[in-house]
């Protein structure tokens, strides 16, 4: 019976070898807890390479399903995922655990926001950013910062992706670098512009090290660095906190203060309006499938239900959330949802 | 003058303020696909731009001087996972 050393030596000796981390390095990640913010092209990355090298607790929220156009980029999902309509971190959970046995993993399917943002890090060391919207990474940006918890900003678009560490203490943060959100449906997004397969994986491979450089004590590297893969361009940035900073600086934490209120956006890389209710809430999918079962054709796998009639097509998941698709009008998506789910 | 811009020299006119160097880089990245796609789409470009580490709010940009030997960085946008 090998021991629990024998263990971390056979699994992990490229790591125990490295002077950087040694075997000390190892064990202080098989004991450190992060959560994942989204699980698309950015989070599935990091979440297989983060399992991989023995981080001992993941947690990953994501509010999606596996969806073929996610198959271009994003590492851990496969056709039958697909086929199967597993919701992201369900099926990220699933190939994580035959991958690494000897870690923790945990899925949520929720969608990160103000109301549960302090429920999914209040025990994590580290949070990594694997959104696909401005808005879920300022409400992060505010979370860590009131918690004291690092975070990892990672972001693509196109052929360019950012990486940035963000240190509670020291800054400066997500806010010294946009001071203020892009206006809703004005910002480029991998839905408009595509994105480069391998770019996520760039961003994420930088977000995971910093991740694994945190966990162990190292340093984190300042400022921000842009990579253009592309043109093969890569920048270090200094990035210095603003002075009249809201979050960093003044400590107000507009993003993670506001009231939740039922919220349409678009979602990034798909033609489909996802629509949120007001509060967490945990809808009954075998109650709704014999409702909506007079109105068009149901089927309901348990994580989801989904839904076809003549004039739109709907998924529903058990926390209420619910994706239009093939509609892109705000108004037009709210108006569907208020039809089938009467809110 | 001279100052620098995501690392490289350039020389601009004195008593320039942060618009002139905004001005410069729309000019010199007008053919940049992305960019460009970007601008179409939205009507702006979303570049954020720093002055010696600290980024600029947009509304000012014309009040902003630039001096001699400062270091301008320009950074493309990315909100997308
Ligand atoms: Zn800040």
């Amino acid at each position: 019976m090998p021991n629990a050393k024998d263990a971390i030596d056979a699994r992990y000796s490229r790591h125990c070898r490295l002077p950087e981390l040694g075997r000390g390095g190892q064990e202080r990640l098989l004991s450190s807890r992060i959560l994942i913010v989204g699980c698309g092209a950015l989070g599935a990355a990091i979440a297989s390479l983060a399992a991989r090298a023995g981080v001992g607790s993941l947690r990953i929220v994501d509010r999606d399903f596996v969806d073929l156009g996610n198959l271009q980029r994003q590492a851990l999902f496969d056709e039958d995922d697909v086929a199967e309509r597993l919701p992201k971190a369900e099926a990220a959970r699933r190939k994580l655990a035959r991958i690494n046995s000897g870690i923790a993993i945990e899925a949520i399917v929720a969608d990160a926001g103000p109301d549960n943002i302090e429920e999914f890090i209040r025990d994590v060391d580290l949070v990594l950013d694997g959104t696909d919207n401005a808005e879920t990474r300022y409400v992060i940006n505010d979370a860590c910062l009131k918690r004291g918890i690092p975070w990892i900003y990672g972001g693509v678009v196109g052929v360019r992706g950012l990486v940035m560490s963000i240190m509670p203490a020291a800054g400066p943060c997500f806010r010294c670098l946009y001071p203020e959100p892009p206006a809703p449906g004005n910002m480029p997004t991998c839905d408009t512009l595509g994105v480069l397969a391998t770019v996520p994986s760039l961003v994420a491979a930088l977000q995971t090290t910093e991740a694994l450089k945190i966990l162990t004590g190292a340093t984190p590297a300042p400022g921000v660095l842009t990579v253009d893969p592309w043109q093969m361009q890569f920048q270090a940035i200094d990035l210095k906190r603003r002075d009249d900073c809201p979050a960093c600086v003044r400590r107000e934490y507009a993003f993670l203060d506001q009231g939740r209120t039922s919220r349409a956006l678009r979602l990034c890389g798909r033609d489909m309006v996802q629509i949120s209710p007001p509060e967490p809430t945990h809808i009954d999918l075998e109650a709704l499938q014999r409702t909506l079962a007079a109105a068009g054709r149901v089927s309901n796998n348990g994580y989801l239900l989904e839904f076809m009639a003549d004039d739109c097509e709907l998924v529903v998941f058990r926390d209420g959330r619910v994706l239009v698709k093939r509609i892109s009008d705000l108004s037009v998506a709210r108006a569907i949802y208020a039809r089938y789910l009467g809110a | 003058m001279k100052i620098r811009i995501n690392n490289r020299e350039q020389e601009i006119s004195d008593q320039a303020s942060l618009i002139e160097v905004v001005r410069l880089v729309r000019s010199t990245t007008a053919d940049d696909p992305m960019l460009k796609a970007i601008r179409q789409r939205t009507g702006d470009d979303h570049i954020s731009y720093l002055v010696n580490g600290k980024v600029v709010a947009p509304q000012e940009y014309e009040t902003t001087p630039v001096k001699e030997g400062d270091e301008v960085r320009w950074i493309h946008p990315a909100f997308g996972g």
